[in-house]
């Protein structure tokens, strides 16, 4: 599925017609869920809402041959990490070039610091919230959510079983 | 009630509890609708930019390229034209005594023999084109041809590893650049003797 959707998405051309038939559907069915996604993984709803508005645009402008794939949605979700991913190095590559630009506030953390959940996410890395996401939430496979990562199945093996571990963690802290 | 040790449990409702503001198909168009539009006056700007370049470097280079004889008429549309080859003011036919300076990256070269030394150049010219003999001080003698396209000149030697000369002719001094087997390079002048 992944590996047609990159495919797909290096060989589609460009589309900028008007409104197209079935997107306003697929949109209205997905955005929900990618965005909550993306504000858990991001930390922050207006970093989410941008990288879902540049996920949705990319898919709108190959729609006609988006929507005749098995699995658009793994198409959205894979354009979706893949925005996440340059911004994410994007704000790396400034960090440690000194430029002083600071990270995206957490928006867990001012979002209502009484909010145990919110607390208990805010502890993972966004990349440790990403790889917990694709696998446990929207059922990607170890390889699958690699390769939207960027990474091996190792390493989101690795990601996800940190993530767990903090996160039993931060649940023992609650319960107790 | 769930323990809150489960961290998929967790995952789940940290989902859930994020608060959503709206986020609209007809925002999404809108949105989309001014990007496009951001990028196209991004367009116009860089391409504004382009040309502001492109024009300033024409006006910047034009007096150069438009240097005539001291005899030559005042600057004149002709002249500023650059895909319009200049005529050839100066006839070559004649000898040319001529000096060359060679390196390999930062090592001096031996392909014309030593790293540096004479020439003399023997031209006849017909319109465009040249034919001739180089002699190199340093022992041979070579056929070359070459064409003269405004002040360009452009010449060199048959063969494998032929030796091509590059340069400009102003009056009855040429310079230019030769290079060797697309390795060695080096500079070169000369002047009109006969």
């Amino acid at each position: 599925m992944d590996e047609m959707a990159s495919r797909a998405e290096s060989v589609i051309p460009m589309q900028v017609s008007a409104p197209m038939p079935g997107f306003g559907e697929f949109f209205e069915a997905e955005k929900e869920r990618l965005l909550r996604a993306l504000t858990v993984i991001t930390g922050s709803l207006p970093e989410a809402e941008d990288i879902a508005q540049d996920a949705f645009m990319k898919v709108y402008e190959r729609w006609p041959s988006v929507s005749v794939m098995d699995e658009p949605v793994g198409y959205l979700h894979r354009t979706a990490m893949n925005v996440f991913r340059n911004r994410y190095r994007r704000a790396s590559l400034a960090l440690r070039r000194g430029l002083q630009i600071a990270p995206a506030p957490d928006g867990f953390t001012p979002v209502d610091d009484r909010d145990v959940v919110a607390r208990a996410l805010a502890r993972l890395t966004p990349r440790q919230r990403a790889a917990m996401i694709l696998t446990a939430q929207f059922g990607y496979t170890g390889e699958e959510a690699g390769r939207m990562l960027g990474v091996s199945s190792n390493t989101v093996w690795a990601l996800t079983h940190q993530a767990r571990a903090a996160l039993a963690e931060s649940g023992d802290e609650l319960d107790a | 009630m769930s323990s809150m040790r489960d961290p998929d449990r967790l995952l789940e409702q940290g989902m859930e509890h994020v608060r959503l503001s709206p986020f609209t198909l007809e925002g999404f168009y809108r949105a989309r609708e001014r990007r496009r539009r951001h990028q196209r006056q991004a367009a116009l700007v860089v391409g504004l930019a382009i040309a502001a370049v492109v024009i300033l470097g024409t006006i910047s280079v034009l007096p150069r390229a438009s240097t005539a004889p001291a005899s030559g008429p005042p600057n004149t549309r002709a002249s500023v034209i650059p895909s319009t080859p200049a005529p050839v003011t100066t006839d070559l036919s004649g000898t040319w005594s001529g000096s060359y300076d060679g390196f390999v990256g930062n090592d001096k070269a031996s392909y014309l023999g030593s790293p540096n030394g004479t020439f003399t150049l023997t031209w006849a010219q017909t319109g465009n084109d040249l034919s001739g003999t180089i002699r190199l001080k340093s022992g041979g003698i070579q056929d070359i041809s070459g064409t003269i396209e405004g002040r360009t000149i452009q010449f060199g030697t048959p063969g494998f590893e032929g030796i091509t000369f590059t340069g400009v002719v102003k009056e009855n001094s040429m310079a230019g650049q030769y290079e060797v087997g697309g390795s060695a390079r080096g500079t070169w002048t000369a002047h009109k003797t006969q």
